[in-house]
């Protein structure tokens, strides 16, 4: 009985290690054969089963689309260094300075977001339609999708005017 | 009640004779009978032994067997690879997604 209920436990121990390491190294795998390659459009290749022509036709967009996104970013990131030196030079007071500031970099934001957008569209027009729209739909959720979470977390109770 | 050697003549009983001379018995190896006798022993004993004490002997007797113990190995393996490569599969696809929108919409992730 004894000797029976020490072989059960090794064969449970066993079954378990079994069904483990085949997990863990099956799982290993996957992520470093599919994560090895640092192509930026991976996702859209295997996500939207792209052929290499329609890859090809995205990563001209894309290419083309980078050099102007970095520009803005680069304007906001000078425009957030002089917003700082504006605060400081107020002494954290929101002067005109720092107001026009925060207008130049939330301009440049949109300005940003409205460039990306219309990138998207271009994307998904490179795409079969099927696959096109599903595009422009899940890119759509992820970044404006973000903001919204992020305006209704800060719109919620524990932000309401008034309740305090 | 008569029965038929009540009706043998004397020329059957040498017909008898001639059948039994006709058909001569082997003889038997030395210790036929003693082996006969144990072997009877040990069905005997083999029908009457207890089965497994209870069921977990049962149990780990039926998980043992070779055969079931293969299978059942090469099924956990099975399922383990198939939900490894799953959980795998998901995560570079989450890895692949948050490189291309890092590329595309810097805002995103960093507001």
């Amino acid at each position: 009985m004894r000797r029976s209920l020490v072989i059960l436990v090794a064969v449970l121990l066993a079954a378990v290690a079994v069904a483990g390491f085949s997990y863990f190294a099956a799982r290993q795998f996957c992520v470093q054969h599919l994560a090895r390659n640092g192509d930026d459009l991976e996702w859209l290749r295997m996500e939207f089963h792209l052929s290499d022509a329609e890859l090809a036709r995205v990563r001209k967009l894309h290419e083309g689309y980078l050099p102007k996104c970095g520009a803005i970013c680069e304007q906001i990131a000078a425009r957030k260094l002089e917003l700082e030196a504006a605060f400081a030079a107020s002494t954290n007071a929101v002067t005109p300075a720092v107001q026009q500031k925060l207008g130049e970099i939330a301009s440049l934001r949109a300005q940003c977001q409205a460039q990306m957008l219309q990138h998207f569209h271009e994307v998904s027009q490179a795409m079969p339609p099927e696959q096109g729209r599903r595009y422009l739909a899940e890119m759509q959720r992820l970044t404006l999708g973000f903001h919204e979470q992020f305006e209704n977390r800060m719109s919620g109770p524990a932000h309401a005017h008034g309740h305090h | 009640m008569n029965t038929n050697s009540d009706f043998l003549s004397p020329s059957d009983e040498q017909l008898r004779s001639l059948l039994r001379e006709s058909r001569p018995a082997a003889d038997l190896p030395a210790g036929f009978a003693n082996a006969v006798w144990r072997r009877l022993d040990l069905a005997e004993s083999a029908v009457n032994a207890p089965l497994p004490v209870d069921w977990l002997d049962q149990a780990v007797a039926w998980l043992l067997r070779p055969r079931l113990a293969l299978a059942a190995a090469a099924a956990l393996m099975l399922i383990g690879a198939t939900l490894g490569a799953r959980e795998g599969m998901g995560l570079s696809q989450q890895a692949a997604q948050a490189r291309y929108l890092a590329a595309v919409s810097p805002l995103t992730a960093n507001p």
